[in-house]
């Protein structure tokens, strides 16, 4: 009996032990040490104001985002919940509308420190250069990608266009489209959990690409002027669906009589269109593409040409799909659109956006993402471009293309 | 004897409530119906549960045998957000916000043995219950899970003092798969990861199922005195389970972990017609996220998730309860006046940003049970009234606070309509009564009767958002013992 009571005593003693131990743990002020602490050491070429500078850290696993400054020598130490992280910062110079950018790209933050792309473990340390840029001549002005509805309530994505603006403000210079490219980059959504080009100086073109036509002075485009590009259908869509867009007075519209899918009203220009995959339309993303408006450095024919330089397997592969490229330094501007921050991947450089711009209204919303309006003189506006998307984006705008006739 | 044997197997919770000292079997059917604006966010709008079920103890060459076995269908009206069977399981949910109709089906089996030795007892339980749940509308979840317990027991009986102790392994899997019927419109997906905060995407056949299974043991601590009127009685029981959410292909990527430990002890002290009891719980649930990436595996050529660093405690629900009753009771009726606490604490933390839920409520209760004779051969009936008032004492249902000096963006991280929607109805202060009617008819046949029994509930909202809204039950039930 004694026995029996002296176990059943020790019994309850263990599990009041494991009990305290159990309260320790929950509570939430004590767990800070369970936390990782990174620092971040921004630097620039120029003069800057360092302590001026926005560092935000987001997390990729919630869509958490933190801004801090950093101290004049540009050091700044943040204490983070482990998780996986992308970094950006960026200084917008009023004055001279030039703006002071740069980033890093995702990494995995431990207690320990920072999970090298081999797995092992490094200090928790990032260095951030920052590239002051001047405003792009010519940038995406509105991007609408979401797709609607029927006027049954069916899904509809035939109404997607890109603009493109000349943002040389009212001092600025006509500049020509022609030979001027815009596609779409893998991966081909911000979903699927890896991007195996990260960080390479060429990116790949996902399905085709379409290049403006003309001979170098065939397609004007004035300061303040824009060009819409239909991608799928440019036709008066104000009987199919919600959004109700006359796309048949796009100035431009991605046509090939070989992809079924697409439609062209007459009086609208076609694309030309350059097959780098495979499909029977052009699948740009309805909820995450990355866009990009480039113009190969030795010309549109060669380059498509030199299949041996721009084509290759994916990264750690000897075999299967041979993609094909561009070099980043080709791209006059560059959007990155996720579809929610959580996992998102990043498909362009920092050099081209340090960010990513997401809508917040469900697909086939109907809404679009537009550029920032910075200032406007003598009629023309200028729109902001620091190279830094989610700044320089407004989201779930209701689509208002400049169409011909506007 | 038999006195001893139910000791030994006492310490196994619930293990034969029906049980009255002497071989029985009981077979029975029951209905309940219940519908109502007064509903937490996973009820649905109107429910039905049917059951069938059969139970016996048998006696034999000095071993007690208990079987028992119920299979119920429950069918229910506009259900939302229901990822898991159990949704308060675990923080960690992939589920959706379109109301739809659910059936669930359950069997549910139990098997309990019991050998004397002088003294001593030993005993063995086991249960498994299969359950399969159903959403009817997009997106269209099918659950299907499964429960085991195995709880072997010892005890010790004495003249007036008897102790006992059993020791459990319990095992749950449960396999979520949605699926979209009309792919006119796109259906959104959420990713629920503790007090309403996710991410969320649309449906793809990517990423549509999750499985999930809990491992845990579990000890049950009985002691027992009794001096002719006075008998004293204290239950203590633990409970730790670990928990994983995966992706139920191989691509080894981990939602979740849950780790989970519970006390509870129940204290009765019993002289003649006096009867006071008390228990107090408490409780908590960890949430862990491991940290991953994508991976190339060489051997398979597959990118595959890795993880590094170990888990990160993100989640936490803290509860406790505590409860008093006195009961005063006689021959044919008895009356009990009771009061009962309870607090709960959430956080979630991505640091430095810290979300808190609290929520502390006081429940009042009263009931009263009569049992008049109708004669000898019409049986007896008993009505049983209850009666409870719920305040709640501290209400928070979101507070965030940014530690380390950050700056945080506003973004949403929160659903926020059914965060309050829930806490709403939990919060709610409220009033219920029940009355329960049992008229037990005696068959000719010795030994054998018949129970029919016909309950209705009623709870109403007093205060905050939910004021005046309401929610009724109906129960009715047939019993056959023989």
């Amino acid at each position: 009996m004694k026995r029996l009571l002296s176990a059943i005593i020790a019994c309850m003693a263990t599990l009041g032990a494991v009990s305290c131990l159990h309260d320790t743990l929950s509570d939430p002020a004590t767990r800070q040490e369970g936390t990782a602490r990174l620092v971040v050491e921004v630097s620039a070429k120029e003069a800057l104001d360092l302590s001026k500078v926005d560092i935000k850290v987001k997390n990729k696993e919630m869509p958490f985002s933190f801004t801090v400054q950093p101290d004049a020598s540009g050091r700044a130490e943040l204490q983070l919940q482990p998780g996986k992280y992308d970094i950006s910062a960026s200084a917008y110079l009023r004055e001279t509308r030039s703006s002071a950018a740069g980033g890093a790209d995702e990494f995995l933050l431990t207690r320990d420190g920072i999970i090298a792309p081999d797995g092992t473990v490094r200090e928790a340390r990032i260095s951030i250069p920052l590239t002051v840029s001047v405003p792009g001549e010519l940038v995406f002005r509105e991007i609408y990608y979401h797709g609607c509805s029927t006027l049954d309530g069916a899904a509809y994505t035939k109404d997607r266009y890109l603009e493109i603006y000349n943002n040389t403000g009212a001092d600025g210079k006509t500049l020509y489209l022609d030979s001027l490219c815009i596609a779409a980059l893998y991966p081909a959504n911000s979903t699927t959990g890896s991007n195996a080009w990260a960080g390479r100086d060429t990116i790949p073109v996902f399905q085709m690409f379409w290049m403006f036509p003309g001979d170098g002075h065939s397609y004007p485009l004035a300061p303040g002027e824009s060009a819409v590009v239909a991608a799928m259908a440019a036709v008066d869509h104000r009987g199919r669906c919600t959004s109700g867009l006359q796309l048949g007075k796009a100035h431009f519209g991605c046509y090939d009589a070989q992809l079924p899918m697409h439609e062209i009203a007459a009086g609208v220009t076609p694309m030309v269109m350059y097959m780098t995959g495979q499909g029977t339309a052009w699948a740009l993303s309805i909820h995450s593409p990355a866009v990009v408006l480039f113009k190969p450095a030795m010309g549109v024919r060669k380059y498509m040409d030199d299949a041996l330089t721009w084509e290759r397997y994916a990264p750690g592969e000897s075999s299967g799909t041979r993609y094909r490229h561009i070099a980043k330094t080709w791209i006059l501007d560059g959007v990155d659109c996720a579809d929610t921050p959580s996992q998102s991947i990043k498909r362009l450089p920092v050099s081209i956006d340090a960010s990513y711009v997401y809508m917040r209204s469900a697909h086939y919303s109907g809404k679009c993402i537009r550029r920032k309006l910075e200032s406007e003189e003598g009629g023309i506006a200028f729109y902001r471009d620091t190279n830094h998307s989610a700044e320089d984006f407004l989201t779930d705008c209701t689509p208002s293309p400049r169409l011909k006739d506007d | 004897m038999i006195n001893s044997l139910l000791t030994a197997l006492l310490v196994l919770t619930s293990l034969f409530p029906l049980y009255r000292g002497r071989e029985y079997a009981t077979v029975r059917a029951e209905g309940r119906v219940e519908g109502g604006a007064f509903r937490n966010i996973y009820d649905p709008e109107l429910g039905v549960r049917g059951l069938v079920g059969a139970e016996g103890v048998m006696l034999r060459k000095g071993l007690m045998l208990q079987g028992r076995f119920d299979y119920s269908y429950d069918y229910g009206t506009r259900s939302r957000w229901r990822g898991w069977i159990d949704p308060y399981e675990s923080p960690f949910m992939l589920c959706d916000s379109i109301p739809g109709n659910i059936s669930q089906e359950t069997y549910d089996m139990e098997a309990s043995l019991a050998i004397p030795a002088e003294k001593w007892r030993f005993g063995i339980n086991a249960g498994y219950r299969a359950t399969i749940f159903a959403k009817h509308k997009d997106l269209r979840n099918k659950n299907t899970r499964m429960d085991l317990t195995v709880a072997p027991s010892v005890a010790w009986c004495g003249d007036k003092f008897r102790a006992g102790l059993a020791l459990g392994y319990l095992r749950n899997t449960e396999q979520v798969e949605y699926m979209q019927v009309d792919g006119s419109s796109e259906k959104y997906l959420f990713r629920l990861y503790g007090l309403w905060l996710y991410s969320s995407s649309g449906f793809s056949s990517a990423e549509n199922r999750r499985y999930k299974e809990n491992s845990g043991v579990f000890s049950d601590l009985r002691l027992e005195y009794e001096n002719g009127t006075l008998r004293i009685g204290n239950d203590f029981h633990v409970r730790y389970s670990y928990g994983s959410q995966t992706e139920t292909g191989y691509n080894n990527l981990h939602y979740g972990d849950t780790q989970c430990l519970d006390y509870r002890d129940d204290f009765s002290l019993q002289a003649g017609a006096h009867r006071v009891s008390a228990f107090w719980e408490m409780g908590q649930t960890l949430g862990l996220r491991s940290l991953q990436r994508q991976e190339l595996d060489p051997d398979s050529n597959i990118r595959r998730w890795y993880s590094y660093g170990g888990l990160t405690e993100c989640y936490s629900r803290s509860r406790m309860r505590a409860g008093g009753l006195y009961r005063f009771g006689k021959e044919r009726w008895s009356v009990s006046a009771g009061l009962d606490w309870m607090s709960e604490t959430q956080y979630y933390r991505e640091y430095p940003i810290l979300f808190t839920q609290r929520l502390s409520l006081l429940e009042p209760h009263l009931a009263g049970s009569a049992r008049f004779g109708l004669g000898k051969k019409a049986g007896w009936l008993e009505l049983e009234a209850s009666a409870r008032y719920s305040l709640p004492l501290t209400a928070v249902p979101d507070d965030i606070t940014v530690l380390g000096g950050m700056e945080t963006e506003e973004s949403e991280t929160q659903l926020l309509a059914p965060l309050f929607e829930e806490f709403h109805y939990r919060s709610a202060s409220r009033i219920g009564a029940g009355l329960n009617v049992r008229w037990t008819l005696p068959l000719p046949r010795r030994g054998r009767s018949l129970d029919f029994g016909i309950g209705v509930q009623h709870t109403s909202a007093l205060g905050g958002p939910m004021n005046g809204l309401s929610r009724s039950a109906g129960s009715l039930a047939v019993h056959y013992h023989f």
